[in-house]
């Protein structure tokens, strides 16, 4: 085996302080040292306004759940809700 | 760049990407500002990339301390080694910054998310195709539109877009071109090549000479164990292609050409690039949540029908090594080889930048379909 010569060493801390600096973290490793922040794991409040399943009816107020439900589609006929027509670029 | 400052913020990517889109810029500029400088290396050296000024210092300053949190440039190194970019690189002096190579920017493009990402915006900006986007997702949808698919504010270092070069995304070619004698893989959505200036000036020969430096690298790494035997390991030629690379590379920056471009388009790739690398508020409104920076690519490339590149895992995965060799081959050119090829007792397996080049030698041959450890056949 070799003996770690001054250029290799040289070589090597150059490599090392170049990736020091340009090293981000990965899912998981968080980065050594002063900087500490690991990549976030899914976030649940990003959802808090997804729509999700529909929520469970009320048995003892049916009526008043189903007419503030009621969708614009029933009362105009008309889907509230239209997507652009155009659709470029898909077969 | 933007990977670097989720890096140095508190909840990190989450509050990057919630951010107003003018304290972006600003980050943007900050970083710009922290540059490794030693005025002592050449212009255009890793170190001395460029001697353009960022915003006046009456304008960013205002900038700096109104936003929330105060804007600083992401931490440098921990220690500071006695090497050739030491004096470039030193937080007592303000330099902290370096940006990765334009062939990180390369890479990350290649695998489409560019064009993936530009229909999505185009999905949540004209109808509900894709359903609503939640609050954290409108944040992102407003700062990407912002940052990336329009023209950038006036007097910003980010601002490369003018009437002599409109398109960004030509504008991006031309440089990849220029710097690797390289085009993107994919052309227009209709599959026709992309127009844009392809100079003169170019380095064509970048792919030959690396290619027959990651091969003669293998050779070396292969064999660097050998206790008996012959040891074809040819140090001289690795030297002639290190130095070759580092001259062609620099010829292209001379005096800081390119600096400014490789800045703005690293910025924005990094930008995407830590979008798919966790379960973002973009990914989570699409619904592509999965594991791995490529399956949520292409899950969203689903979604919005244009495929993306089927390596891009190899994309993503070779884009940090080999920005990392190529910075490293341009501070310090022949200096790296002592490091690639003899084995070093304080490593007993690989060093890392023997790590790197077999990340790099891996995953350059998946992409392109040539193998690089096969070795070449000899015609006689």
């Amino acid at each position: 085996m070799e003996e770690l010569t001054q250029e290799q060493q040289t070589a090597q801390a150059e490599f090392r302080q170049i990736s020091d600096v340009l090293a981000v973290p990965t899912l998981g490793n968080p980065l050594p040292g002063p900087r500490k922040w690991g990549l976030p794991h899914p976030d649940s409040k990003a959802f808090a306004d997804h729509p999700g399943p529909p929520k469970p009816v009320d048995e003892k107020n049916v009526g008043a759940q189903l007419s503030a439900t009621i969708s614009e589609d029933s009362k105009t006929g008309e889907p509230s809700v239209k997507d652009s027509p155009k659709q470029t670029g898909r077969k | 760049m933007f990977r670097r400052y989720a890096n140095s913020i508190p909840e990190g990517a989450n509050t990057l990407f919630l951010e107003h889109p003018s304290v972006l810029t600003a980050l943007l500029e900050v970083a710009w500002q922290s540059r490794a400088h030693d005025p002592a290396l050449s212009l255009g050296h890793p170190g001395h990339r460029s001697n353009l000024s960022q915003l006046p210092d009456f304008w960013l300053n205002g900038l700096k301390t109104s936003a929330r949190p105060p804007i600083s440039p992401p931490p440098g190194t921990t220690s500071i080694p006695r090497t050739r970019m030491a004096a470039a690189l030193n937080p007592q002096t303000g330099g902290t910054v370096l940006w990765d190579h334009l062939i990180y920017a390369y890479m990350i493009e290649s695998t489409r998310i560019y064009e993936i990402f530009r229909r999505v915006l185009h999905e949540f900006l004209h109808g509900e195709k894709l359903g609503v986007p939640t609050d954290a997702a409108q944040h992102w949808l407003r700062n990407t539109e912002e940052l990336f698919y329009r023209d950038p504010p006036p007097f910003s270092i980010t601002t490369i877009t003018s009437h002599i070069r409109s398109d960004l995304r030509s504008t991006r070619r031309n440089a990849y071109w220029r710097m690797f004698g390289m085009d993107l893989n994919h052309g227009t959505d209709e599959g026709q090549p992309y127009p844009y200036i392809k100079a003169d000036a170019a380095n064509n020969e970048f792919v030959t000479t690396f290619e027959e430096l990651l091969r003669e690298v293998w050779i070396a790494i292969a064999n660097f164990g050998n206790s008996s035997g012959a040891n074809p390991t040819d140090q001289g030629k690795i030297e002639n292609l290190v130095a070759n690379l580092q001259n062609m590379l620099m010829s292209r920056r001379a005096n800081g050409n390119l600096s400014r471009e490789e800045f703005v388009f690293v910025a924005m790739m990094s930008w995407f690039h830590l979008t798919v690398q966790f379960d973002s508020p973009i990914i989570q409104a699409l619904r592509a949540e999965v594991t791995g920076p490529e399956q949520r690519l292409f899950k969203v490339a689903q979604r919005v029908g244009l495929p993306a590149h089927g390596l891009s895992k190899s994309y993503f995965d070779i884009a940090d090594p080999i920005s990392g060799v190529l910075i490293d081959i341009e501070v310090s050119g022949t200096g790296i080889v002592p490091a690639l090829v003899a084995r070093v007792p304080a490593f007993p397996t690989l060093t890392p930048l023997q790590n790197a080049m077999n990340t790099i030698i891996t995953h350059w041959s998946i992409i392109t379909g040539r193998d690089v450890k096969a070795g070449k056949v000899a015609v006689r």
